[in-house]
């Protein structure tokens, strides 16, 4: 069971040092096999907002930016990035600070000043993507941390579950257990029942009663599958080691980890008959 | 006919100055070859007038028989300077001893083994042994383990094919030493059936496991050391007791840390894992894994024959290669099982 450490701390959060917090789930049958952080050590990049994009007088591959960091002036930034446009917010590595490998300096880019440089993910060490900026959330605040901004003090951990422990493979589960353990209340969320307000149904055929006595479904309609999943939800599942694939999907995972509970959303107009849900026959790949 | 002994000394002479085989058979064929001189005179008799081609080639021959023995001479002279010279270079003692065999070692996981048993004997454990082939149900089911129970999950376990050619799911290779625990309460169980009292059942278990694992840390065969203690008041404080006391002495350290873990057993409850940390060395402060233990289930007591009302115990089952990577500091369990002389040698 992978998960984010803020994540769990949004449902229980006693007031315990992660490396506390992981002895004390250790010590409690729940043995933590990896707490790595998400992002390596960095400081000095914040929000930043690309004001105007020229080119270089001296470099057709170079643009020269105008960027609001949150003070009084813009600053100029030499950029070499293909999808650099005005309008977007990326982060930007002020002079002074440090990435991984580099410390940034004010630099002169063939004859032009530059006073920083806006980062792809992986100038950040939070991925291998190197295609072009890290494009930020329009509503993003400029001028704040980039690490407060993406939550990039969280860890991820990874518990050895042992088998009669299947209560604990949800962050929820963890989070009663570390409620229990320090007495810290738990903030469980609220799952407010909804009334079903469609009638059709469509029928479910448990095939194998012994293995799963019960299968519950409902239709849902008039849900926009194109929708971006939220940035908050994406990192919550990217860093319980689940990648994001589209908002439904997301949606459906983000609350299988949430609570424990599997669920999967179809599609039901590339559905017909019943769902049945039965053991897989010998030989049956059903990882397709 | 003065030629001919000319042609003889200058042949015996020759074959003098021949001082190896090959050029001495160079030197024959100038002289008895086909093209050879003593041949061509031969080959010229037919062209003398009759009555001197009797004397002629008596003549003829007699030299012929000169420089045959002349040259069967220098060979046997060539030939015994050769031993000769190979004799001086190869002189052999035969007299000196013979070299022997060199003298073995223990492997060191059979030192470790043997450092157990003795610890362990040395605080009243016997030393119990069991099928390396096993049936499910001295495997798990009598180790509170039913089928589908989620904890066969934790356990890949190498099945073997029955005469008809198919897997036969009842007959397996142990995947752990605990089944020998059985078979020892068992076996314990029946002899006291009858008496009035029972002695407490003090008992190791060491012997090769099997699980379908391999890489730098982990092996298709590897060894375990089962531990079993069951009596009337047999408590998790005696377990602690005895681990922790075993694993001081095994590593010769009385600064070791030991801590119990919890974790989870379908056969104990409750269940512990056992973590050690070295106060100095290369691993110095790093709690390390080091084996499994907890108090025996009601149920395997149960299928053992006893009664869980009245007895309890503990058990606990470790992995000695670990136990020895630990002790020598090696850092590959594959080292263990490759056979290298260079690398066994050094536990002498």
């Amino acid at each position: 069971m992978q998960f984010s450490e803020s994540w769990l701390r949004s449902l229980c959060n006693p007031s315990l040092s992660n490396e506390e917090l992981c002895h004390l789930l250790t010590m409690a049958g729940l043995e933590v096999e990896e707490n790595e952080p998400v992002a390596p050590e960095f400081a000095g990049v914040v929000v930043a907002h690309v004001l105007s994009v020229e080119k270089h007088p001296d470099a057709d591959k170079l643009k020269l930016c105008s960027v609001d960091v949150g003070e009084a002036a813009p600053l100029q930034i030499v950029c070499g990035a293909p999808n650099v446009a005005a309008g977007m917010k990326v982060p930007c590595a002020r002079v002074g600070a440090k990435l991984p490998g580099i410390e940034i300096r004010k630099a002169k880019v063939r004859g032009v000043e530059s006073y920083g440089m806006l980062c792809s993910a992986r100038e950040l060490g939070l991925s291998e993507d190197h295609g072009g900026l890290l494009p930020l959330a329009a509503d993003a605040v400029v001028g704040e941390d980039i690490r407060k901004h993406l939550d990039l003090d969280d860890r991820k951990i990874t518990i050895k579950l042992t088998p009669n422990r299947a209560d604990c493979l949800s962050v929820l589960g963890v989070a009663r257990e570390l409620s229990a353990l320090t007495g810290v209340a738990l903030s469980a969320p609220e799952i407010a029942p909804v009334a079903a307000v469609i009638d059709d149904r469509r029928a479910i055929q448990l095939d194998a009663p012994a293995s799963c006595s019960r299968y519950c479904g409902r239709i849902v309609r008039g849900v926009n599958a194109n929708v971006p999943t939220p940035e908050w939800m994406k990192r919550r599942i990217e860093r319980s080691g689940i990648r994001s694939i589209s908002f439904l999907v997301d949606v459906t995972n983000y609350v299988m980890l949430e609570i424990g509970q599997p669920l999967h959303a179809f599609d039901d107009a590339e559905l017909a008959g019943a769902i049945h849900v039965r053991l897989p026959t010998p030989g049956e790949n059903c990882c397709c | 006919m003065d030629n001919l002994d000319q042609l003889v000394a200058s042949a015996t002479a020759d074959f003098a100055a021949a001082t190896e085989p090959a050029k001495l058979e160079d030197a024959k064929a100038r002289y008895l070859g086909k093209e050879g001189s003593l041949t061509a005179l031969l080959k010229g008799l037919g062209k003398l007038p009759a009555e001197e081609r009797k004397t002629a080639g008596a003549a003829i021959n007699v030299a012929k028989e000169h420089i045959e023995s002349a040259l069967t001479a220098r060979r046997e002279a060539l030939k015994n300077a050769q031993l000769e010279a190979q004799l001086a270079t190869e002189a052999l003692d035969v007299t000196l001893p013979g070299r022997g065999l060199p003298r073995g070692g223990l492997h060191p996981v059979s030192i470790s083994l043997d450092r157990i048993e003795q610890l362990f004997r040395s605080i009243g454990f016997e030393v119990a042994d069991g099928p390396e082939i096993e049936t499910d149900w001295h495997n798990f089911t009598a180790l509170n383990t039913p089928e589908n129970h989620p904890a066969r999950s934790m356990h890949d376990t190498f099945y073997l094919l029955g005469t008809d050619g198919k897997v036969n799911d009842d007959v397996l290779l142990r995947t752990h030493t605990s089944p020998v625990q059985v078979r020892a309460m068992l076996a314990h169980t029946e002899r006291y059936r009858d008496a009035e009292t029972m002695p407490e059942l003090r008992v190791i278990c060491p012997g090769r496991v099997y699980r379908v694992d391999s890489d730098a840390t982990h092996s298709p065969m590897f060894h375990q050391v089962e531990g079993l203690w069951i009596g009337e008041k047999v408590s998790f404080a005696d377990l602690k007791g005895v681990v922790a006391d075993f694993l001081r002495r095994f590593f010769e350290s009385d600064d070791m840390k030991v801590r119990f873990r919890p974790s989870f057993f379908p056969f104990t409850e409750p269940s512990a894992e056992i973590d050690v940390a070295f106060m100095s060395g290369a691993l110095e402060g790093r709690w390390l894994e080091i084996a499994g233990c907890g108090m025996v289930h009601p149920n395997v007591l149960r299928f053992g024959g006893f009664d869980p009302e009245k007895y309890t115990g503990f058990a606990f089952g470790m992995g000695p290669d670990r136990l020895t990577m630990l002790r020598y500091g090696i850092n590959d369990l594959r080292l263990f099982f490759e056979g290298d002389l260079r690398f066994l040698a050094q536990f002498k």
